[in-house]
């Protein structure tokens, strides 16, 4: 492998996140073991991410190959990674939210120096161009989540929810391990481009790299929460800290999913392997979207409402999956950063109410919100009604984008399916709402609390969903022309 | 620029509103609601009405890639309907600025974006525009009854919005394979009405399964559900009964209009020969919701639920009107639609008006109110007379062109369109004698006060207006309507579209006469 300056001059916004991240640490080390300020903290995790974006601005879409080809800067690497940093900038002050409750006060730094690089992780993930280097940012950004997860103060919920992502997590490693030795043996490549050029004859004719691929898809849709691998994910996003599970929810479904769209989706390896993998797709896609719907119908818990709800979403966003065209990937973009900013500020929300737990809060504690804090009721209504995809919110563009990119395909059916996924989840996206907005039988103070960072988060993300959803059209626009430029 | 600014003011005085305190707020809504008003009835010295064309076009690129405008006009069908929001929107601002009801601002701010969704979906031209309006109006709606509804109020706004969205979701199909099939026919994505319009919409074999027919289903359950027809209908008497006045009054007067005009808009010009097939289906649904509304609004105890239950069975002459494929008929149900949003608007004000000083709705508990206040139950008479479509009431002119046309064109419908007319007078007649005559049940009850009179008057002298003079109506909106229709009853939907003209129907009735 050679090594050239280029190479360092292309990955600056990656491996500066690293060097960033040992500050804290350092400064901890060096410091005998006292522990910073958590605004110094987190405002070098803030600079670095920053510094980040503005490289990768100055970078462009370049579609150039780094580290012999193990790395790519194309298209979806550069907006996602812009997109997945910005995420990250909208956790930090989530986490310094609450202190001494996201995260042990003693392990402070060592927390953040993990979600920086979770966040590194993912941004590499998007960049990946070859299996080696995808596995190898996968199971990077396990690590830091295997490890930040029981890391939220020592509490039953979050270490059984750690100890539990590990487990599966290991084993959908293990999976997407032995995917990738068969495909590797089939195609005599790591590299996703000379997988890919052979991949339509690869698939006719050999089993094994059909199995590789259908065991890497396997993995990868663990990742994402697809039915039928989607039961850990209520249990382990609900105990872990809810900063945390609000970047997950949005970011690692993004990131794995841009994988996914590289590597399964352009191959046509759907295409390619005949009717029944296509229909097996498009059955997954409906499914999640029903079993994640209709569980979120039964949930009195906030948080575990909005993450059975996430496992909605990732069935409308597999939808745009199936034989990509410019249209539905550029849909897919908008759907991915929409509810990127939707998650993340809904979740927010539930930080004001869940006092001394991590594991969320019972739907009836919104009861009264209205009367005793009116913006944040209107907030987390505006967001709700952006997930449940009411017009004119982004949450409606998003859908209207994936519906019309159904009809253009002729796929009637998960088009209704797609209809009714839509209705049942007003039902229940409307349940919070109609709480906020009664009055409480008894006057009981509303459990309550004033965190100043979380507001500026919500305030932020606010107008960013307004600018999204008035925005549409020409961002769909602008994400279709950066795939025709370069 | 001036209908932009008749959709916007409404969002921008909601803004004002939400920002001040809340005794200001209640002035500042008046003096901006009447405003508003006074500014829209510039619309009669800027609109032609001797044109039948859209007009007054404002034309913006919004989405590129999928040809979503940002495109608004204006024509002889939308001006009434633009103009009865304008009208009704001061009255019922209004009547609930100065009263005790909780969080006035709220209120007042909901009713003003209320009218910003409505006037929006009136004058859109664009299908996803129109869509954004007619779905955003649900939002304000949801809000007035959730917050200031009756007991019942949750399960109400909770069954309101859902039904209402669900059927409007399959109208977002149906629309979205409108813009594909332009992207197939023309080459580019729109959403634009007047590119929908230039379709060909295949109805091979007359089949169920044809393109044209399962369009014409997704847009139909949206505007059944919105108008509402017979069978869709179970959300109205709920909504109506838990809504504030206020609520009650735009629900009836305005809300409901906009299913009615989506059949006008996008039903009848979009799926000529889906509509002439289904017909006779539709004109069963209308004429069973006419009877059936009567029947059901006679059994009612509850005042509220009894009006609420005769808008099913006005609504169902609109239907009728517009299916029976007359010229008459489709200008009396377009007629319908204005005398009957002053009817409603009217009746629901009057029983808001009296269920304030009682805090009941029940009808056993009234009796003998005429000795008790006076004015109410003069000003209760004049409008139920207009409901009743009595002669020099707008009610009589609609409900008597319906039943014309009809009879020249199926007469089949008749006989029992007509027993909704005289059931309709019975429930309204069987209302006025338990409320007002007998027995004096109660005590102590104020007669209407300035205020309320205030809100009563401009709706009667609209009403006698509606009867006396109803040229002055169909002159700003007769053009557009023979559009639709032409004279001899030749079903002339496709004028929008010269190339389409072998899709010229013809009502076989209306041609022999």
């Amino acid at each position: 492998m050679k090594l050239s300056f280029l190479d360092f001059v292309y990955t600056t916004p990656l491996w500066s996140i690293a060097l960033f991240s040992f500050l804290p640490l350092l400064t901890k080390a060096v410091a005998k073991g006292k522990e910073m300020r958590p605004l110094w903290v987190i405002s070098v995790a803030f600079v670095s991410f920053c510094f980040s974006i503005i490289a990768l601005m100055s970078l462009g879409y370049t579609n150039q190959l780094v580290f012999s080809n193990l790395l790519r800067l194309d298209q979806p690497a550069w907006l996602f990674s812009i997109v997945l940093l910005f995420m990250g900038i909208m956790t930090l002050p989530l986490l310094l939210g609450k202190k001494n409750h996201v995260v042990h006060d003693k392990f402070f730094s060592e927390f953040v120096f993990l979600f920086m690089n979770s966040v590194l992780g993912l941004c590499l993930i998007t960049w990946s161009n070859n299996l080696i280097s995808a596995f190898i940012a996968i199971e990077y950004i396990s690590l830091c989540f295997y490890l930040m997860i029981p890391l939220a103060k020592d509490r039953v919920s979050s270490i059984e929810a750690g100890l539990k992502y590990f487990v599966l997590g290991s084993v959908a490693a293990a999976i997407l391990l032995l995917g990738l030795s068969f495909v590797y043996i089939a195609a005599g490549s790591f590299d996703f481009n000379v997988i890919l050029h052979h991949s339509q004859v690869l698939i006719q004719k050999n089993r094994l790299f059909v199995l590789g691929l259908s065991f890497i898809c396997i993995a990868l849709l663990f990742k994402v929460a697809i039915f039928p691998f989607q039961f850990w994910l209520p249990d382990v996003y609900q105990g872990s800290a809810t900063p945390l599970a609000a970047f997950m929810s949005s970011a690692v479904k993004a990131s794995v999913l841009i994988l996914l769209l590289k590597l399964v989706f352009f191959g046509g390896f759907i295409t390619h392997s005949g009717q029944s993998l296509t229909v097996l797709f498009q059955w997954l896609a409906i499914l999640s979207l029903i079993v994640g719907h209709v569980s979120a119908l039964f949930q009195d818990n906030f948080k575990r409402l909005l993450i059975y709800s996430s496992i909605g979403h990732a069935g409308y966003i597999i939808m745009n999956l199936l034989s990509p065209d410019l249209f539905s990937v550029s849909s897919l973009f908008y759907y991915l950063i929409s509810y990127g900013v939707i998650q993340i500020g809904a979740m927010a929300h539930i930080m004001f109410f869940e006092g001394e737990e991590t594991t969320g809060h019972s739907l009836q504690s919104l009861k009264g919100l209205f009367k005793h804090k009116p913006f944040y009721a209107l907030s987390l209504t505006w967001f709700l009604l952006n997930l449940a995809g009411i017009p004119p919110t982004a949450g409606f563009f998003a859908k209207l984008f994936v519906f019309e990119a159904l009809v253009q395909k002729g796929l009637w059916w998960m088009l209704f399916w797609g209809v009714i996924g839509s209705a049942v989840g007003l039902a229940y996206y409307l349940k919070p709402i109609i709480l906020m907005f009664t009055l409480p039988e008894k006057e009981k103070e509303v459990q309550f609390e004033k965190l100043p960072w979380v507001t500026t988060v919500i305030v932020i993300l606010l107008f960013i969903s307004l600018d999204l959803s008035f925005g549409a059209g020409l961002l769909h626009e602008w994400m279709t022309q950066l795939w025709t430029q370069v | 620029m001036i209908l932009t600014s008749l959709i916007a003011l409404p969002f921008i005085g909601a803004l004002i509103i939400f920002c001040l305190s809340e005794k200001k707020a209640s002035y500042t809504a008046v003096i901006l609601s009447l405003g508003y008003f006074i500014f829209s009835l510039s619309l009669f010295f800027l609109f032609d009405p001797t044109n039948s064309a859209l007009q007054l076009t404002e034309q913006r690129q919004w989405f590129p890639s999928l040809g979503i405008q940002y495109f608004i006009g204006i024509d002889g069908i939308s001006f009434w309907l633009v103009l009865l929001t304008s009208f009704l929107f001061p009255l019922c601002v209004f009547y609930s600025a100065f009263g005790e009801e909780k969080n006035q601002k709220g209120f007042l701010a909901c009713l003003f974006l209320l009218t910003g969704f409505v006037m929006g979906s009136f004058l859109a031209l664009d299908g996803i525009l129109f869509y954004i309006f007619f779905e955003g109006s649900l939002l304000p709606l949801f809000f007035l009854i959730l917050l200031w509804g009756g007991k019942d109020r949750v399960y109400a706004s909770l069954k309101f919005f859902i039904y209402t969205a669900l059927g409007s979701l399959f109208m977002l199909v149906g629309l979205l394979t409108l813009m594909f099939l332009v992207k197939e026919q023309a080459g580019e994505f729109s959403a634009n009405i007047l590119d929908f319009y230039q379709l060909n919409i295949p109805f091979v074999g007359q089949h169920l399964l044809s393109t044209q027919s399962l369009l014409f289903f997704t847009f139909f359950f949206a505007f059944a559900v919105k108008a509402p027809l017979f069978p869709f209908h179970t959300w109205l008497p709920l909504a109506h009964v838990e809504a504030p006045t206020a609520g009650s009054v735009f629900l009836a007067a305005i809300v409901l209009k906009m299913g009615v005009y989506g059949f006008l808009r996008f039903i009848l010009p979009l799926f000529p020969e889906a509509s002439f097939y289904y017909a006779p289906w539709l004109c069963f649904l209308a004429v069973f919701g006419i009877i059936y509304g009567a029947l059901m609004a006679l059994a009612q105890s509850d005042f509220k639920k009894l009006i609420a239950y005769s808008s099913v069975s006005h609504i169902g002459y609109c239907i009728l009107g517009f299916f029976v494929f007359s010229h008459y008929s489709l200008s009396g149900g377009y007629y319908q639609m204005l005398t009957h949003g002053l009817s409603s608007a009217g009746l629901f004000f009057l029983v808001g008006m009296i269920s304030a000083r009682t805090h009941t709705k029940q009808l056993d508990h009234y009796g003998g109110l005429a000795q008790l206040t006076p004015i109410y139950s003069a000003l209760f008479f004049i409008v139920s007379l207009s409901a009743i479509a009595l002669p020099l009431t707008g009610g009589f002119i609609s409900e008597f062109l319906v039943l014309f046309g009809t009879f020249l064109a199926d007469i089949r419908w008749v006989p029992f369109a007509i027993t909704g007319v005289v059931l309709g007078a019975g429930y309204m007649l069987f209302l006025i004698l338990k409320v007002f005559f007998g027995e004096v049940k109660m005590q102590n009850i104020p007669d209407l006060n300035l205020k309320e009179i205030l809100v009563m008057i401009p709706i009667i002298v609209l009403i006698f207006m509606t009867g006396i003079w109803p040229n002055l109506f169909f002159k700003y909106s007769q053009k557009s309507l023979d559009q639709l229709i032409d004279q001899k009853g030749n079903y002339n939907l496709t004028v929008h579209s010269p190339s389409l003209e072998k899709h010229k129907l013809v009502s076989t009735q209306g041609n022999k006469k």
